[in-house]
């Protein structure tokens, strides 16, 4: 229940300063129009990240979509590295579960590491697995790439009991509708 | 780090007074049917704020608490609409099981929390509107076949008592693993259909001034969660 | 915020090391009288039951039975009247840490596991953590743990933040130690339990020795067992003196340490290097007798840290350790696999399809193959290129 409690909090504490809005029907395109991607219909939006494009449908800890895109130079900000354009996908998926681990989850099993065509540029796809205080197990899919000096990470986070099955679905066909520049 | 401040600053005069909401299925919104719903044990802890702020779990105050909720519970006057049965041994698997859906439980409670409280208006609609999937998944219909319960209730319970004089409200939950928007108390029940795993209602209350140590404070936060389970009161 | 939370604890606490003197309060006493002896006591025990039942929960404590029954026969060997009381733990953590809780179970990260040689270290190390239980160390820092966590939140050693007064107990016994005082009392009392059980007390010094020299070259910043240099020296120091005129021990069983803890220490390798710590496996592989440790292919392993690490000149290092480790065993698939990749990137188009082949040969169903495949394909393209001149 230890979880149950600190989100019980954070939400209070940060809720009041979230703003959200409805996915709609058409494409969404990324800063600068870096990128364009079709979100899950009738999905909720948190709109007040403007650098990121964030969905779920229920709450962010039950199902979350997530489309970053950083300068190349910060990709990893725990291990303090650049990802660099000679790196090969299968080295950035290296350096991006080493950010993982850092980043608060060390013991994270990798389920599944391919190279996967995303927005039409060679990347990764990296599936992973980790428990939380409870016990509890989420999953996560996170798909790279790099494209003319910018990271880009499109990744879903679920529960792994019931919801990640059911709404990788989704994830699946708004990875498939990314399209860069 | 700056934007979480602010945020802070901003929400700190609200918090000062207690806070509630309910979340209601579609199911049990136009009357529904009686439930009989396992009582799972409630996860109840009382702890003390030393003067340097730290949390620390009292277990003699935590296994009285525990106690009085439970005996808030069988109280509680919800007459033909709702009633508890306990929970039977259980092997290590089957314990294992629910374990694991509880701590589900945690997580999707938690998300309503949030929406209700901090979700807007969109969010306040969303939750009416029928069409969220809060769910713990069909992993405890083993219990419906083993007990004959068509439900389980789920409890939470907090309770912050400060030494020193220094004050418990908005001890900051993320830090100390102690969720107190409000108050220096609170309660979440819960309860979840057990062959769909569907969460049928949930209702959240705080309170400034409870002792969950105390049976009198216990029944009136306990009594102020159920006050809105469909057909309270009737008896 | 870890790193904030870490270090504001730090600031809190940074009177500790050398202050005031601990109240005396007398050592558990074994058997069925090993209990908290007050209320309040009684609570920072159930708070430790909490800790250790939220780390094992969370997938943070091997489930290796063989390798758990060892650590543990060692400790009660060292402890014989605390059988049944203090009960060690193997975190699947890396880093040189070790940390007993006020309820007596211990926690060893695999990080040092995997730096011991042999059995007697091992003992020196949780003799000295069962001191901590037995005498009651954290009990007795209990005001400085209450009064000092004015954040509360305590990354410490164990990856996620953990909260609650066991959680700073632990975290001051892992990251600034004890006072000075409780210290020396662990090495000197811990140093006896050493002895008395059997062990090579010269060993003691030499772990610490070792933990010195590896924390200079790896220039390891992040809080661990010992939290600062002059610290990991006195107790070297100390353990060089109490050890001055120790013999070996009569008839000493054979020492299993190595052979047993095999399996650990290349996992331990393996996880340093995905966790980028490259510079601790540079410095672990670099030293000829810790490299006598690992199987003949761990040459991959130091090529991958300098693969990674990409300084100037890495990528040189990564190649020569490649070829080191295909020398020493050539069946070894992944290094092939991996000086394939520094071809293809250095250009040498040819090479590179030949030890991609070559890998995909000998690693059959490796579940990375699709990488492999791709960069083969890649590798013999441009290769085939060259060759028409394009």
């Amino acid at each position: 229940m230890k979880r149950l409690l600190a989100l019980l909090a954070l939400a209070a504490l940060l809720g009041g300063c979230a703003t959200y809005a409805l996915t709609g029907t058409g494409p969404v395109a990324g800063p600068d129009k870096s990128y364009s991607v079709a979100l899950p219909r009738n999905w909720v939006r948190l709109t007040s990240m403007s650098d990121r494009v964030v969905v779920t449908r229920d709450g962010f800890a039950l199902q979350r979509i997530m489309i970053t895109r950083v300068a190349a130079k910060d990709a990893f900000p725990k291990l303090k590295k650049p990802a660099d354009d000679k790196l090969l996908a299968s080295e950035l998926a290296e350096l991006q579960i080493a950010e993982l681990k850092a980043a608060g989850a060390p013991n994270l099993t990798v389920l599944e590491n391919v190279p996967a065509r995303i927005g039409g540029a060679i990347g990764f796809r990296l599936r992973i697995r980790f428990l939380n205080n409870d016990g509890l197990a989420f999953e996560q899919v996170w798909c790279g790439v790099l494209d003319k000096g910018y990271y880009y990470l499109i990744s879903f986070h679920a529960p792994e009991l019931y919801y990640f099955d059911k709404y990788l679905p989704d994830f699946d066909r708004t990875l498939a509708s990314f399209r860069l520049g | 780090m700056r934007r979480l401040a602010l945020c802070v600053v901003l929400l700190a005069p609200l918090a000062a007074a207690a806070q509630t909401y309910t979340y209601l299925d579609q199911s049990l919104r136009h009357g529904g049917a009686v439930h009989t719903a396992l009582l799972v044990t409630p996860d109840v802890a009382v702890s003390e704020i030393s003067a340097g702020g730290v949390v620390e779990k009292i277990p003699q105050w935590s296994k009285r608490a525990t106690h009085n909720v439970s005996n808030a519970l069988l109280r509680v006057g919800l007459g033909p609409k709702l009633h508890f049965t306990e929970l039977p041994a259980l092997s290590d698997r089957e314990q294992h099981a629910l374990e694991q859906h509880v701590a589900l439980f945690s997580v999707v409670a938690s998300q309503v929390h949030s929406n209700s409280l901090a979700g807007g208006e969109l969010w306040a609609k969303r939750l009416k509107s029928g069409l969220t999937d809060y769910t713990v998944g069909p992993g405890l219909a083993f219990l419906a076949d083993k007990t004959g319960a068509d439900t389980a209730l789920l409890m939470v319970a907090r309770d912050a008592e400060s030494s020193g004089g220094r004050k418990a409200v908005m001890v900051l939950g993320a830090l100390f693993g102690v969720g107190v928007p409000g108050g220096n108390a609170f309660a979440v029940a819960g309860l979840v259909d057990l062959r769909s795993g569907r969460l049928l209602w949930q209702s959240f209350d705080s309170s400034i001034s409870s002792d969950l140590r105390e049976p009198a404070d216990t029944n009136k936060l306990v009594e102020g969660l159920f006050k809105s389970y469909p057909g309270a009161g009737a008896k | 915020m870890r790193r904030l939370a870490a270090a504001l604890f730090l600031a809190a606490t940074a009177a500790w090391p050398g202050s005031a003197p601990a109240q005396a309060l007398a050592p558990l006493k074994g058997g069925a009288a090993t209990a908290p002896a007050s209320e309040e006591e009684r609570r920072v025990w159930a708070q430790a039951d909490e800790l250790a039942a939220t780390l094992a929960k969370s997938g943070r404590v091997l489930d290796d039975p063989a390798l758990t029954a060892y650590v543990q026969r060692v400790a009660d060997r060292l402890f014989p009247e605390f059988k049944g009381h203090i009960h060690v733990h193997i975190l699947k953590a890396q880093g040189l840490n070790a940390f007993a809780l006020p309820n007596g179970d211990i926690y060893l990260n695999e990080g040092i596991l995997a730096r011991f040689r042999n059995e007697s270290q091992l003992a020196a190390l949780l003799g000295h953590e069962g001191i901590h239980f037995v005498d009651r160390h954290s009990y007795q820092s209990l005001e400085n743990a209450k009064s000092t966590a004015a954040l509360g939140t305590v990354l410490a050693v164990v990856g996620t933040p953990v909260v609650g007064l066991a959680a700073n107990l632990l975290a001051m016994s892992s990251i600034t130690g004890y006072s000075r005082e409780l210290e020396s009392e662990a090495d000197n009392l811990g140093y006896k339990r050493l002895v008395a059980a059997g062990y090579d007390p010269r060993e003691a010094p030499k772990l610490f020795k070792l933990l010195m020299t590896e924390v200079a070259a790896s220039g390891e910043k992040e809080p661990f067992f010992f939290a600062t240099h002059p610290a990991l020296k006195d107790r070297y120091d100390n353990y060089l003196r109490l050890s001055k005129n120790a013999t070996a021990p009569k008839d000493p069983a054979p020492d299993r340490y190595l052979a047993t803890f095999a399996g650990l220490r290349l996992a331990s390798l393996k996880a340093e290097v995905s966790m980028a710590r490259y510079r601790q496996v540079i410095a672990l592989l670099k030293e000829p007798e810790r490299h006598g440790d690992y199987p003949p292919y761990v040459d991959y392993y130091l090529g991958e840290a300098y693969r990674q690490r990409g300084e100037k000149g890495d990528a040189e290092l990564a190649k020569a350790a490649y070829l080191e480790a295909i020398a020493a065993a050539p069946e070894f698939a992944l290094a092939h696999r991996a000086l394939g990749m520094q071809l293809l990137k250095a250009g040498d188009y040819g090479g590179a399809a030949r030890e991609l082949e070559r890998y995909l040969a000998l690693a059959g169903h490796a579940a990375d193959h699709a990488y492999a495949r791709m960069y083969l394909e890649e590798a013999r393209k441009r290769r085939d290129e060259r060759g028409k001149g394009k």
